[in-house]
């Protein structure tokens, strides 16, 4: 069932466009949203938590404007916004039990749930400690705990990993996938491994507009028989970096092992090994002009190869 | 409708005949209106009248959370017995009583003023605005609880202190005294709150909450008779009238900031 519905959506902020002619729909399930620093992410999340109000067109929970609902949609919100505040002197359970309140939950019911949730983000142990001794990732985890606090039918969660460790990272994407099966959850990253096992679909930005939005093998698809490993000498190496977008090197004794994508138009090379393209592989070879500040080349995903 | 207006008519066209159709089972009319009923509460769920709504967010948010932190507690504590051991001093001093009374009116803002300007300015300040705009209770809806609470406090604070003033020093009628501050805190409380909410730049809005002392004071130095006999000519059920007034006026302010939507700020 769709819950969201991004109707023509678009922000700006005076001359400056950062997002325009989006259209969205949001069922049940993980959404990741993937797009380099500075695209448009943080944006578009605080759209859809109605933080923020779009410039055109209109976003709607349940077929109704997000603005028309106002609390309503709040009761069914979860948010962790991309800097998670906190007061340093409270402990996490206290603050989560003044969050719970401001959330118009049951007193009884929120100490319950506010232990519960610390638990499950694994700091039941010091939720007494204030939170000034705590590390990023625990308050990370501070922040995820409070996001599900009313049980939301809406998890927005903007780059909720910063500052896990690997372990913690895993955790969180059992959390996620748990999560995803009966409830709108839409989080955004640049870290590709987040999403890439939890996610049903992932979103992608570019030059402020929707790029792609599918499932993430759907996604590894259009570089389909264009990723590819070889071995290269230190004197090949740099031509072969401004022939071809590199992927992944590692120096070697002798020389490097690359890998790397390749046009539609280019032929292989015997010495090449063909490889499955994997989401990072597409994140990088689609951004891969962002860093640089250069007119993307990629224009389109409907067209498929026209990246 | 009842299932023998379904019944198609012997005659009728093939395809217009409705036989084909499954039979459905016609809900009773208090079923009908039962499930209409339903289907408008889940739509339109009942509009709160506001001292419902502000009851109601009350009750959920509690007096525990209606201040932040201890800190913020003992700040204002500190901040009301200061204003008032500051007011009670000077007007001790006074053998003047116009004075006196132009005082009271003219300082009983200055606690809710103080509490109130700390609030907005860390407000804005705070790394968990984002957090707290997307809870039920958002931010400016929080204000306007902390607004009323604060004015009760200056209220029973500044009735406290005039009646303490009458008590000691017989220079200061009580009613008098308690109608002045009480107008003056509300007619402020209210300025105040438009300011803020109308304001177009921080420079507008400082300038627009400094007017008060510096119109009280104008006037207090420039034309001290007419602010005198203002103070202590005017029959009482006028001081009554601004009370009323001032209250309603902030009371609209409240609203105003309880309905600020996101992308707005104070």
């Amino acid at each position: 069932m769709i819950m969201l519905t991004v109707r023509g959506a678009g922000k700006r902020y005076g001359e400056t466009r950062v997002l325009e002619g989006l259209d969205l729909e949001f069922g049940s399930g993980v959404y990741g949203l993937l797009a380099p620093n500075g695209a448009g992410k943080t944006t578009l999340l605080k759209m859809l938590a109605g933080l923020l109000p779009p410039t055109e067109g209109e976003i709607l929970y349940d077929r109704q404007p997000l603005a028309a609902l106002d609390e309503r949609y709040r009761e069914v919100l979860g948010y962790l916004p991309q800097r998670f505040g906190y007061y340093p002197n409270d402990t996490p359970l206290k603050y989560m039990q003044y969050l719970a309140a401001i959330k118009g939950m049951d007193r009884r019911e929120s100490l319950k749930r506010s232990e519960e949730l610390l638990d499950l983000v694994a700091l039941g142990e010091v939720k007494r400690k204030k939170m000034k001794t705590f590390s990023g990732g625990m308050i990370q985890r501070v922040g995820i705990a409070q996001a599900l606090l009313n049980d939301p039918r809406v998890l927005i969660l903007d780059e909720p990993t910063a500052g896990l460790d690997p372990k913690e990272r895993a955790r969180f994407r059992r959390l996620l996938t748990r999560l995803g099966r009966d409830r709108t959850v839409i989080l955004s990253t640049h870290v590709v491994s987040d999403v890439e096992s939890a996610a049903n679909e992932i979103l992608m930005l570019k030059d402020g507009r929707l790029f792609a939005k599918d499932r993430p093998e759907a996604v590894c698809e259009v570089l389909n028989r264009r990723v590819y490993e070889t071995k290269l000498t230190d004197a090949e190496i740099d031509e072969f970096r401004n022939r071809h977008v590199i992927l992944a090197e590692r120096g070697e004794p002798g020389g490097w092992s690359v890998r790397f994508a390749v046009s539609e138009e280019t032929r292989p090379f015997e010495s090449w090994q063909a490889v499955e393209p994997g989401l990072e592989d597409v994140f990088l070879y689609v951004y891969r002009d962002a860093e640089q500040g250069k007119k993307p080349a990629a224009t389109s995903w409907k067209s498929g190869v026209n990246v | 409708m009842t299932k023998q207006n379904l019944r198609p008519r012997s005659g009728e066209p093939a395809s217009e005949r409705l036989d084909w159709l499954p039979p459905v089972d016609y809900p009773t009319e208090t079923e009908q209106r039962r499930q209409i009923g339903r289907i408008v509460q889940i739509a339109l769920p009942k509009r709160l009248s506001f001292p419902a709504y502000v009851t109601e967010m009350y009750r959920q948010v509690g007096f525990r959370h209606l201040f932040r932190d201890l800190t913020e507690i003992v700040f204002v504590l500190l901040l009301g017995i200061g204003v008032w051991i500051f007011t009670a001093l000077f007007a001790m001093e006074q053998r003047n009583t116009e004075l006196a009374y132009g005082f009271i009116f003219m300082v009983s803002p200055l606690l809710y003023l103080a509490i109130s300007a700390l609030f907005f300015a860390e407000l804005r300040r705070s790394d968990t605005y984002a957090v707290e705009m997307a809870c039920r209770y958002n931010v400016y809806q929080l204000a306007s609880l902390r607004m009323l609470a604060f004015a009760a406090v200056c209220l029973v604070l500044n009735a406290a202190l005039v009646c303490w003033l009458s008590l000691a020093y017989g220079s200061v009628d009580a009613p008098r005294g308690l109608l002045l501050s009480a107008s003056s805190l509300m007619l402020f409380a209210a300025a105040f709150l438009y300011g803020l909410l109308r304001g177009r730049s921080t420079a507008a809005r400082y300038g627009w909450v400094a007017l008060w002392p510096v119109l009280n004071l104008i006037l207090g130095i420039a034309a001290p008779r007419i602010y005198g006999l203002l103070m202590i000519q005017l029959p009482l059920y006028v001081y009554a009238v601004m009370f009323a007034l001032g209250g309603w006026l902030y009371f609209r302010q409240i609203r105003r900031l309880i309905a600020i939507r996101p992308g707005r700020s104070v």
